[in-house]
């Protein structure tokens, strides 16, 4: 084969692949945008689109299974997600925020204490791909997943990479008209069953490591300072809180020490749940894991949390 | 560094360059260089440890050349071997030895605290071991003569590409491809090269990856789940290991092509087999190879009547099983396919059939009789992998349906989907031959693998199952 012929070749195939990749790209971009349902963000899209609330409350699963706004009030929503923490949290309120759908008055964020440890970062930044639709065009999603290495710059030269992981279902789910949709509010309850107590017990006994890594991850602290901004500049309060445990890792107390401070030092309200004593949460049949309460611990802890917020 | 990582292949693509603007004569050092950077990329210190096996197999076998007398030369390989095997032993069996002893002990009520090792296991060194061995016991039988030149016989032990998970090379082949090296990159090469990489890393981050996320979903809390779904999680990682393990050795064959370098096939198809004797013939082809030329022939083999030979195949294959790692787990795998190889010679059912029903029959049976010996391999400890047998024991096939219907359109699944029905058809025994099909095939292929890759590779860079053993 002659070098004409390979360069030829070359081309001919490294144009047929960026063609694909665009209009793949181009139908996965399309299908993204028309997603209202509870996969691939398209519980966010939803908010954006068709929503508003007074009171949002925004967390991981512990918020997602733990805060139920028919409890709280018909204009709280729940845009929580599981195994999804602080830095995912931080480029939502900016994504909001951009599309000017911030809550009218008061934004509840759920910090989790263990983000603060420096060990957990790396896992941090992972949550945030699943944002990476929005790479392009979001400065703040942009940096954290830069974070991961100079190869991501890389990767987003194709559209397809920005649908990796979730563009299967953007497709998959819509041709079978599946449609995972929670409660309009968001609440997504974990019903009471015979495993709680099992499940309970082996997370008791899974959940308190030591801390390997006892250095504060200061990144955590930029964002709630960015998330503070955002609130002040759209004249919103922030409410940081901390969900309940069935029992706290006793390690988890310098940190939640050192958010009380920041916040105090920031003028943010922060409460933390873990060390309140809430009537009936002591009581292992309201709990899922020593992480989640079930549905009827929600009632309990949501009743709580309504009587100390609006107090 | 793993294959699946950018820096990879930007440390190759620098590795290829390098490699091919150099004289002939001294392309050796760029890829010894190369490969004692590689490996330095995991633990720095363990290079250390390749140096000094390399140099007790150097200079042992110098001595076995030079000399005559029988003895000698005899007392001079059973120091390279017993060296070689006391490194591995040192890091990757000590602690499971004293853990033993203390289980022993207990038994009879006897105190032991076993002395636990910090060591840390370095990646490969089952490999690179089994690689030197090899090379002494060939030079010990006078099948190839020792290699004078330390240089070249360092970069044999630790050519980069197959130094981590193999293929297991043996010094005739690629110490010879090492001392002539090819002296112009062919065009053919460089495609199947292409290809193999490409394939390789479709399998590990489309296939292994996401079956494993599943499979690991399954596994990880199997005390909660049904038989039905842990059937399932035992089908994926079945999957999971061949595509991971599979996927590294076509990358790694694939990267040698890519510097002029042809390595051995390491997998045909192997769950397209229609008995565990034709798998061991198809599944990690260079380990089978090694244990039936230096384990299972010097002990007679099949020539020394029917029970001789059926204990030198429990004896292989249970060194197989320990071999790939240093607990109960393995031992019981590689027992539990010895049972099978023996049950198979024993009902004169090991030989292929012919006919395409009954063939296609033997395939599934085999299949599953495979799924259900690496639950051993998946499960941590003997009483987990008891557990899980009991609840499978108690499979109801509704658990089995569902779990499959939940995932049945996943990036797990799709990509079996399109391994299976490409070793099916175009990649029988390697994926090269879809080289001879027309271009639009091959770009076709080649486009829907990388889109799949982009579209549905785990990202996360996740390390290869057998780096551990």
């Amino acid at each position: 084969m002659t070098l004409k012929k390979i360069l030829y070749r070359s081309i001919l195939f490294l144009g047929m692949l960026i063609l694909t990749d665009q209009l793949v790209g181009y139908i996965l971009d399309k299908k993204y945008q028309s997603n209202l349902c509870n996969f691939a963000n398209g519980e966010v899209n939803e908010y954006i689109k068709y929503k508003s609330c007074d009171t949002l409350f925004i967390g991981s699963s512990r918020v997602l299974n733990m805060i139920d706004p028919a409890v709280l009030g018909p204009k709280t929503t729940n845009l929580g997600k599981q195994q999804k923490h602080n830095y995912y949290h931080t480029c939502i309120v900016d994504l909001l925020a951009k599309n000017n759908k911030l809550p009218k008055k008061t934004l509840i964020l759920n910090l989790e204490v263990c983000d603060l440890f420096m060990e957990n970062e790396p896992s941090l930044i992972n949550q945030v791909n699943s944002l990476k639709y929005y790479y392009t065009s979001n400065e703040l999603v942009q940096s954290f997943i830069n974070k991961q290495g100079w190869q991501e710059r890389l990767k987003f030269l194709s559209s397809t990479y920005r649908h990796n992981s979730s563009g299967l279902l953007l497709v998959t789910n819509s041709l079978e008209g599946v449609c995972l949709n929670y409660p309009s509010n968001g609440y997504f309850p974990l019903e009471p069953s015979v495993y709680d107590s099992i499940r309970l017990a082996r997370s008791l006994m899974e959940d308190f490591d030591p801390i390997v890594n006892k250095r504060f991850n200061n990144t955590i602290f930029k964002n709630i300072s960015f998330v503070k901004s955002i609130c002040d500049k759209n004249e919103i309060q922030l409410i940081i809180i901390d969900a309940p445990y069935y029992k706290v890792h006793p390690e988890y107390k310098m940190a939640s020490i050192a958010i009380e401070k920041y916040c105090s030092k920031k003028d943010i309200r922060f409460i933390d749940f873990k060390y309140e004593k809430i009537p009936g949460l002591e009581n292992k049949n309201n709990w899922y894991d020593n992480m989640h309460t079930n549905k009827n611990g929600t009632k309990i802890y949501n009743q709580y949390l309504k009587q100390k917020i609006y107090q | 560094m793993l294959f699946n990582s950018f820096e990879f292949i930007l440390f190759l693509v620098t590795v290829i360059l390098f490699h091919w603007m150099m004289k002939p004569a001294y392309r050796w050092v760029a890829l010894l260089l190369a490969s004692y950077l590689f490996y330095m990329s995991w633990e720095p210190t363990y290079i250390l440890l390749i140096l000094v096996s390399t140099s007790i197999d150097y200079f042992t076998c110098l001595y076995l050349t030079g000399s005559t007398d029988k003895k000698k030369k005899k007392i001079g390989l059973a120091v390279s071997v017993f060296l070689n095997l006391g490194l591995l032993f040192t890091f990757k069996y000590f602690n499971f030895f004293q853990e033993a002893l203390h289980d022993l002990f207990s038994l009879f009520s006897i105190q032991y605290e076993p002395n636990v090792s910090s060591l840390l296991l370095p990646v490969g060194i089952s490999f690179y071991t089994f690689q030197t061995i090899s090379y002494s016991i060939d030079v010990y039988r006078n099948e190839i003569q020792s290699e004078k030149h330390f240089g070249k016989f360092a970069l044999y032990v630790s050519f980069f590409p197959q130094l981590i998970a193999g293929p297991i090379e043996r010094a005739k082949g690629l110490l010879g491809q090492i001392n002539e090296p090819s002296t112009k990159l062919k065009i053919n090469q460089v495609k199947e090269g292409l290809t193999l990489f490409i394939w390789g890393l479709f399998k590990k981050v489309v296939v292994a990856d996401n079956a494993q996320i599943i499979a690991d979903h399954y596994f990880n809390n199997s005390e909660f789940q049904n038989g039905g779904s842990l059937l399932f999680a035992a089908f994926l990682f079945t999957v999971q290991i061949y595509a991971d393990f599979s996927g590294y050795s076509d990358m790694a064959i694939g990267t040698a092509k890519l510097i002029g370098v042809e390595l051995s096939t390491n997998f045909k198809s192997p769950y397209f087999s229609q008995s565990i004797a034709e798998f061991w013939k198809r599944w990690h082809i260079t380990l089978s190879l090694w244990l039936r030329d230096y384990v299972y022939i010097p002990l007679g083999g099949s020539r020394i009547g029917k029970l001789s030979h059926l204990r030198n195949l429990f004896i292989t294959f249970f060194l197989a099983g320990i071999w790939h790692g240093a607990s109960w787990n393995f031992i019981v795998w590689g027992v539990l396919h010895a049972i099978l190889i023996i049950v198979e010679k024993l009902l004169k059912i090991d030989r292929p059939s012919k006919r395409s029903f009954f063939k296609t029959i033997r395939i599934l049976l085999n299949f599953c009789l495979i799924i259900l010996t690496m639950i051993p391999v998946r499960t941590e400890g003997l009483p987990e992998m008891l557990s899980v047998f009991n609840q499978i024991s108690q499979i109801h096939w509704n658990d089995l349906y569902f779990a499959v219907v939940q995932y049945k359109i996943s990036g797990a699944m799709i990509g079996i989907l399109f391994l299976f029905i490409m070793e099916a058809t175009i990649a029988r025994n390697s994926i090269v031959a879809i080289i001879n099909k027309p271009l639009l095939v091959i770009y076709s292929w080649a486009i829907s693998v990388i889109i799949l890759i982009l579209l549905l590779g785990d990202n996360n860079g996740d390390a290869f199952f057998y780096f551990q053993f």
